[in-house]
């Protein structure tokens, strides 16, 4: 029975597994080609204005750039699928090592982000849907147009100048990794995660407000309240889990605008994070590291759809692959 | 209830007011009785506070007159925002019909091209974009084109296969009618209404898009003026002359705002005729 | 006190004391079209044991009483008279009372078990919340309690099915879960709306038979209703016809059904299907639309259906008065047959529905 199970699974998962390969050979295929377009010489940001032509030939031999753009993104593929990312042509460190040293940052960023968003959002979009076009849900939907017109850079710049400036006790730039002490590290991450987080916060109640208040509407709402339940276990127990599903696709598909806010918020608060390499890495035409980049962003958010998916069965039993 | 009706009215009208400012300042910006934005006001201190006398908006860090640059960015925030919607919206048009359409591997073809589009963040994409094309519009519309394509993708498609199966695209495909201009004919006009409201949004995002690729230094090159730019500009003196900052961000929100408003009323008005209609 | 609609007064002399006493309830909602009036001035009462039918066409608000009552009309509802059980209000009663008396002292049994059970829990563990919650058992205890309550309402191998999402059931099953979760807290009183409309014809006598045993077994209340006479018909003992969102009739069932008074009842019990009759009879049918009173209305609300209507009855309200005595003399006693009409008809026509229910048993 379990391998009646098995082949089902692998029957609805294996096109989704050929799909997500074709998308990042696709994505690393562009990436490459992308660069390949780029202006400049990789070779004089590595050795300097004042190289020789011989010292210049040398190194397009090492790093095989005098080769057919076809032949180096073969190459350069069959190495990331051994799990070799190439190394960078500025530093000389192997790719993965610089991503997995930034990606502490991001990461904790990012994380960090979601969880202070979702905190955030669902007792917002619970209690704006359980008292609709009330006097709180009002207010919240006119501040909530405001967050969502808020280019995140002018956010951060106005997080920073109130709560690094005027308040005091955050730091406004730099960054502490978490063995200097959790303490200074929160610190640091605090004003550019809740950047990240207040520009998700406005979607992400908004679409759950939505979803609840259809719910709400629903059958066994009534009945749950007709058994004289609690109204807060009712919103949170019986109504938010049947109006998340929107959310949690929501969530898996902000991964890419995390990434992007991450970006501007680590140039803006100079912390060494992935965002800051792709912005040095792309002016300075460090092809590998770019590539290695974007590659590893597309598996995250490749990633997040399969995980999202995985939500949805936990969340919605009518959708669990069952044996029968 | 009618108090929220008569708050929506306003806000609507509020956004085209403010949308006309911008597109006045941009069409007109060259014409105004304006300073030079790219020189030096004569006689007046850099970092001069606004107000009437001697300079309206103030001066920044060199010197050079707020207003004047403030107005001229607008020219190149409404330039990025409506030619890469534009283009976005052409490109999104076509793949999402064919992929609407003609279903099977036409549909999984382009549906693997977007999903590698939407897998790399927007603004790593813009970057790299940016990185290697000529700095200048132009290169910031074509990545904004680029980021934006597979939204009007997936809803082009979406909306394709809602009319596809109508009495009367049904009956043009009986007839034996060529696919091109059925497209043409039956389904263009249909889809492109469904999508004029998200053109809307997509402007707002693509403002954001481009004030904070000229902040991370990767717009426009000096010294031709843009919001984005100008707010970069300022941080160094957010603590002792914030209105450097103030005057482009709150120019940036107003837009965005207007925006995102009058495509989140588009697409209700056109929902409501849907719903009337069936 | 003439010219008011039925007003509760004592028991009479011999009959229980109501558990619930529902007087001049009416339930406005706002439209578009102007207010509605969903359930107007409705006044019944409810003994212990006893058993009390709702009749009416969808839309005569019958099922937008049975919240009312409970309390839990929508927000945009406006709400006036009273409903009394247990010294409470429900209507006026605050919150917090208001949760007290809900599943303990009233519960509800709604009509589509297939959205009344959420859809993402267990059901043994839908049960042993409400039993945690509102019964005060641990969680052990409502464990063993839920499985017990499965098996009591009839679910066979109950342990196992505990653990079954909504989704895994059959619609009758469902329906049993729902009634299952209904009389968990052990109501004094069951309201029960449409409770077998969304089934099998097949399993609404088991769930009818359910419903019976169990108001015989607790000795609760129970007010059933249907927009089918056949379901009430020898299953309760009072009747109240619902049209437009007004009790037009009421009475004894059996006596309603064998003299109906109201054209609209008697309406009703000719559209019902009749055993003697040659198959493929074509039924006789309420004419027109069933009403809704949007606005100020005048007149009965029936009229424009009616055959027997004349002019008093379009500028007049009939009053709910015994027919038998003249001017409405005798106000309430709302066990005495009662119609709201000013040209009653003569009675009769209940025999198909005598046949229908003895089918339906």
């Amino acid at each position: 029975m379990s391998g009646r199970r098995g082949g089902t699974v692998l029957r609805l998962v294996l096109p989704q597994l050929a799909r997500t390969a074709a998308v990042l050979l696709l994505v690393g295929f562009g990436a490459a080609f992308l660069l390949d377009l780029a202006p400049g010489d990789p070779a004089f940001a590595l050795l300097g204005e004042q190289a020789t032509a011989e010292q210049i030939a040398a190194t397009h031999r090492a790093l095989h750039l005098d080769d057919p753009f076809l032949t180096r993104y073969w190459t350069w593929m069959s190495g990331v699928v051994r799990g070799d990312f190439g190394t960078s042509y500025l530093t000389g460190e192997p790719v993965m090592a610089s991503v997995a040293a930034r990606l502490e940052v991001t990461g904790e960023l990012v994380l960090l982000a979601l969880a202070g968003a979702l905190a955030v959002s669902v007792p917002i979009g619970v209690l704006t849907a359980h008292r609709a076009d009330g006097r709180a849900d009002r207010a919240w939907s006119l501040v909530s147009s405001g967050l969502i017109a808020t280019p995140p850079f002018v956010l951060a710049l106005f997080l920073a100048y109130v709560l690094a400036l005027k308040v005091g006790g955050l730091p406004a730039t730099g960054w502490a990794a978490w063995a200097d002490g959790p303490g200074a590290n929160l610190r640091h991450a605090a004003l550019p995660a809740a950047t990240l987080a207040l520009a998700l916060v406005p979607t992400y109640s908004r679409m759950l407000r939505a979803d609840m208040i259809a719910t709400l509407q629903e059958d066994h709402i009534l009945a749950a309240r007709s058994r004289g339940l609690p109204v807060r276990r009712i919103l949170f127990r019986h109504a938010l889990r049947p109006s998340s599903f929107s959310l949690v696709t929501l969530t898996g598909i902000s991964i890419g605008q995390l990434i992007s806010g991450a970006v501007v918020v680590e140039v803006l608060f100079a912390l060494p994070g992935l965002g800051q390499l792709v912005v040095t890495s792309v002016t300075a035409k460090d092809v590998p590291v770019v590539q290695g980049v974007v590659m590893f962003l597309a598996v995250v958010y490749c990633a997040a759809g399969a995980v999202t998916d995985v939500l949805y069965g936990c969340l919605d039993p009518r959708v669990r692959v069952r044996p029968t | 209830m009618r108090a929220r009706r008569e708050a929506d009215g306003l806000s609507l009208w509020l956004a085209l007011a403010w949308v006309a400012v911008v597109v006045a300042a941009a069409v007109l910006a060259g014409a105004l009785p304006l300073r030079s934005y790219g020189a030096l006001v004569p006689g007046v201190d850099a970092r001069t506070p606004p107000g009437w006398r001697p300079e309206f908006l103030g001066t920044d860090a060199i010197g050079r007159s707020v207003l004047a640059r403030v107005v001229h960015g607008a020219r190149e925030s409404l330039l990025v925002g409506i030619g890469s919607a534009a283009l976005a919206m052409a490109a999104g048009l076509a793949t999402g019909l064919a992929a609407g359409y003609f279903r099977r591997w036409v549909d999984t073809a382009i549906g693997v091209v977007l999903d590698a589009v939407l897998a790399v963040p927007a603004l790593v994409l813009l970057i790299a974009v940016a990185a290697v094309g000529r700095r200048g519009t132009a290169t910031i519309v074509l990545g904004l084109a680029v980021v934006g394509t597979p939204s009007f993708a997936r809803l082009a498609r979406a909306s394709t296969l809602a009319v596809v199966d109508r009495e009367y695209v049904a009956a043009a495909r009986a007839l034996g009618t060529r696919p091109g201009r059925i497209l043409r004919r039956e389904l263009l006009p249909e889809v492109v209404l469904r999508l004029a409201p998200f053109a809307f949004v997509f402007m707002a995002f693509a403002v954001v898009a481009e004030a904070s690729l000229s902040f991370l230094g990767l717009g426009l090159p000096p010294p031709a003026p843009s919001w984005g730019g100008m707010i970069n500009d300022g941080r160094p003196y957010l603590d002792g002359d914030p209105f450097l900052v103030f005057v482009p961000a709150v120019c940036v929100f107003l837009t965005v705002a207007s925006f995102t408003v009058i495509g989140e009323r588009a697409r209700r008005r056109f929902d409501a005729r849907e719903s009337r209609l069936r | 006190m003439t010219t008011g609609r039925m007003t509760i007064l004592g028991p009479p002399s011999g009959l229980p004391a109501p558990l619930l006493a529902v007087q001049d309830v009416s339930t406005t909602l706002p439209t578009a079209a102007g207010p509605l009036h969903a359930v107007d001035r409705v006044s019944f009462t409810l003994a212990a044991g006893e058993a009390v039918g709702v009749v009416g066409e969808s839309g005569s608000g019958k099922s937008m009483l049975a919240r009312t009552v409970m309390g839990l009309a929508p927000p945009a509802a406006r709400t006036t008279g009273s409903v009394r059980f247990a010294g409470h209000d429900l209507l006026t009663a605050s919150a917090r009372d208001l949760r007290e008396v809900l599943g303990s002292g009233v519960a509800m049994v709604f009509q589509d078990p297939a959205t009344a059970l959420n859809p993402v829990t267990r059901i043994g563990r839908q049960l042993a919340e409400t039993l945690r919650l509102r019964g005060g058992l641990d969680r052990r205890a409502a464990r063993d309690r839920a499985v017990e309550l499965l098996r009591t309402v009839g679910i066979p191998d109950p342990a196992r099915r505990a653990r079954s999402y909504p989704h895994e059931l059959s619609g009758g099953m469902r329906q049993r879960v729902c009634i299952a979760l209904a009389v968990a807290c052990g109501p004094r009183v069951l309201l029960a709306d449409e409770p077998t409309t969304a089934l099998d014809v097949t399993v609404q006598r088991q769930i009818l038979d359910l419903l019976a045993d169990l108001r015989a077994a607790s000795g609760m209340g129970m007010l059933l209703i249907t927009h089918d006479l056949a379901v009430v018909a020898g299953r309760t003992e009072r009747l109240l016809v619902m049209y437009a969102g007004q009790v037009v009739e009421t009475g004894p069932t059996t006596e309603v059904i064998r003299a109906a008074r109201h054209p609209y009842t008697a309406a009703l019990l000719a559209s019902v299907p009749r055993l003697e009759q040659p198959s493929h009879t074509r039924l006789a049918t309420v004419a027109g639309l069933p009403a809704t009173a949007v606005g100020a209305t005048r007149g009965c609300r029936f009229a424009p259906r009616c055959p027997r209507a004349r002019a008093r009855c379009r500028q007049e309200d009939p009053v709910l008065a015994d027919p038998r005595a003249r001017h409405g003399a005798v106000p309430g006693r709302d066990r005495e047959h009662a119609v709201a009409c000013f040209h009653p008809v003569g009675g009769g026509g209940g025999a198909a529905v005598r046949d229908t229910a003895e089918r339906i048993r």
